[in-house]
């Protein structure tokens, strides 16, 4: 066997599923197989830049983070697209995160990080839902260690204040949606 | 008030994946076996000739008025072998595979965690069903002078003419991907060229280069005309395999390609609507498998040759059309030596109505190619003189500043 199918076999067995879960945590439920299945092909493309151990899982992340980045742009230009044309093809599905939203504590967490940009919400989910470090988190972005630190202080305070400001209103049975939302 | 510390905490138990529910249902072997067979088709029927730089192939297929550079040359040269190879090698990959009919897998049968194929059928219709519609609005005027485009493989090219078209390609359409065109005006123009230079990827000292029209991609690459009316390109601005790894500055444009409907006013537009882009020229090429159980033995033939073996009636039609030849530079051997066939790619460049009565002379052949309107197209016939073998007719469409309207990213 190639030492490149060995060292893919290895990567897919450590990698699959983190990597799955965080594409399943960013996309509609259809996007997500072609969005693992990218990441992987870019990885077998550059096998041998892969680094060893536990650091192979963060590259892999940071190889995900550009395939998502890529899908949500992709998916905006293919929807207006489609609608210009009036096509019948319908590709969009629920979110994940719309059909695994667990009790009202963390649909309130989730709708107070949908009120944050782009930046500070990957910064955090990276953080809780992938448990990386902050230095893992800024090889991810691509960014230096200190403005990964800077950018998830401010998502956290910015977060805190979100959850408490939308907490208030649940008082009264009522959770709004983040703006925007139809 | 709640602390951060405790917010992280809620966050974590947000998560809305539940863990161990995405366990891979085939082993790494089978998975890799169906990521490689599933970029091979993704990909565009791409033929594997050198990942890194033949991916993308939009080629020019006009001579050009003025003095190629010798780096512009072998440039040129290379993507032109490739993309001949390109299709050549798809034609036979997707007929070996099944008889005609392009699959495109991207999943279903292993479960919802693993990539397995799905079945997107391309129509088999005659050549002339392939075409624009007789009465068709064309995209007009026939030739245009570019002022900006940028391009990745695996994601889209966008071109941008001083006449306000916009023609582009998003890979994220695939496998109904199309030529489409929308229309800007001169402030929308300006405000796009603008964004390029303000990139500073053109500023004086950095490393452009001149040339009469865009490159073609071995990676990415973006142009635009600057201050002074001169075509400016960096070219290979990927930094790797991975579409999205490529330089900031090119990502930026094409972002703001992706965006432009709600980054500029919408009185800068004159026709913001997504059409098909119908081309007003076609070009017809040729190319035969000499062995035909080895798709290394692609070659392509040349123009006038080919022209000699096709059925009279669409011979005629032909008849005192110059090919556009791109033997010269495909004949520079030290700028590409890969190529060792020695072919010299060359097309017969005709209106689009032209095309249509050629492709009409042959009412009983079925087309292969990427699925989606607006896209170029092949068969083959059966030639018996003065041997017999097999000859394959492509056409595709004519960008309005000359090139091949070619995308294989």
């Amino acid at each position: 066997v190639h030492s490149g199918e060995v060292r893919f076999a290895s990567l897919y067995d450590r990698c699959f599923e983190p990597i799955h879960d965080y594409c399943s945590r960013r996309l509609a439920v259809d996007a997500v197989d072609d969005a693992v299945a990218d990441t992987f092909l870019t990885a077998w493309r550059r096998i041998d830049d892969v680094p060893d151990g536990d650091r192979a899982l963060v590259w892999m992340y940071a190889v995900a983070y550009r395939v998502v980045g890529h899908q949500w742009r992709s998916t905006a230009r293919h929807r207006r697209l489609q609608e210009r044309l009036r096509s019948t093809v319908n590709r969009t599905g629920p979110a994940a995160d719309e059909l695994a939203i667990a009790g009202d504590e963390s649909r309130l967490v989730r709708a107070a990080l949908d009120r944050l940009d782009d930046a500070h919400i990957e910064v955090l989910r990276l953080v809780a839902w992938e448990h990386l470090s902050v230095g893992d988190v800024a090889v991810v972005l691509g960014i230096e260690t200190g403005a990964a630190r800077q950018r998830l202080h401010r998502a956290r305070r910015r977060l805190a204040s979100e959850y408490d400001r939308l907490q208030s209103r649940a008082t009264v049975n009522h959770v709004a949606p983040p703006e925007g939302a139809s | 008030v709640t602390t951060e510390i405790e917010m992280m905490r809620l966050l974590e138990r947000a998560d809305p994946v539940r863990r161990g529910n995405a366990a891979p249902t085939v082993d790494a072997a089978q998975y890799l076996e169906r990521l490689i067979a599933r970029d091979r088709v993704v990909a565009v029927d791409l033929a594997p000739v050198d990942e890194a730089s033949s991916d993308e192939s939009v080629v020019d297929m006009e001579t050009s008025p003025r003095e190629h550079g010798s780096r512009h040359r072998w440039l040129i040269a290379a993507a032109a072998v490739a993309a001949v190879f390109v299709v050549a090698a798809s034609i036979f990959v997707q007929r070996n595979s099944n008889g005609g009919v392009s699959t495109v897998p991207t999943d279903s049968t292993a479960g919802s965690t693993s990539p397995a194929p799905t079945t997107t059928t391309v129509p088999l219709v005659a050549p002339a069903e392939r075409l624009p519609a007789e009465g068709t609005t064309l995209s007009t005027p026939e030739t245009g002078e570019l002022v900006a485009a940028a391009a990745q493989i695996h994601r889209g090219g966008y071109w941008l003419y001083a006449d306000g078209r916009l023609i582009g390609i998003n890979d994220a359409d695939y496998p109904n991907r199309m030529w489409f065109e929308q229309r800007l005006g001169p402030a929308g123009v300006e405000a796009v060229r603008q964004a390029f230079l303000a990139t500073g990827m053109f500023d004086p000292g950095q490393p452009a280069t001149e040339v009469p029209a865009p490159p073609p991609v071995p990676g990415g690459c973006m142009c635009v005309r600057d201050d002074d009316g001169r075509m400016l390109a960096r070219t290979d601005l990927s930094h790797g395999l991975d579409p999205h790894d490529v330089d900031p500055a090119l990502e930026e444009v094409l972002t703001y390609f992706e965006e432009l409907e709600s980054r500029i006013p919408d009185d800068w537009w004159v026709d913001r609507e997504i059409k098909h882009y119908a081309a007003a020229r076609y070009s017809i090429s040729f190319i035969r498998r000499s062995d035909p159980n080895d798709a290394n033995t692609n070659e392509a033939v040349d123009a006038n040759a080919a022209r000699a073996l096709l059925p009279a009636p669409a011979a005629e039609l032909l008849t005192g059309q110059e090919p556009r030849t791109l033997e010269q530079l495909a004949n520079d051997k030290s700028a590409y030596p890969g190529d060792s066939s020695g072919f010299s790619p060359n097309a017969f460049v005709v209106p689009t109505d032209v095309a249509r009565a050629f492709a009409e002379q042959f009412p009983e052949a079925l087309t292969e190619g990427p699925a989606g309107p607006a896209y170029g197209f092949w068969w083959t016939i059966a030639v018996t003189e003065p041997e017999a073998t097999s000859l394959t007719i492509m056409m595709w469409p004519m960008h309005p500043h000359g090139e091949v309207a070619m995308w294989g990213g």
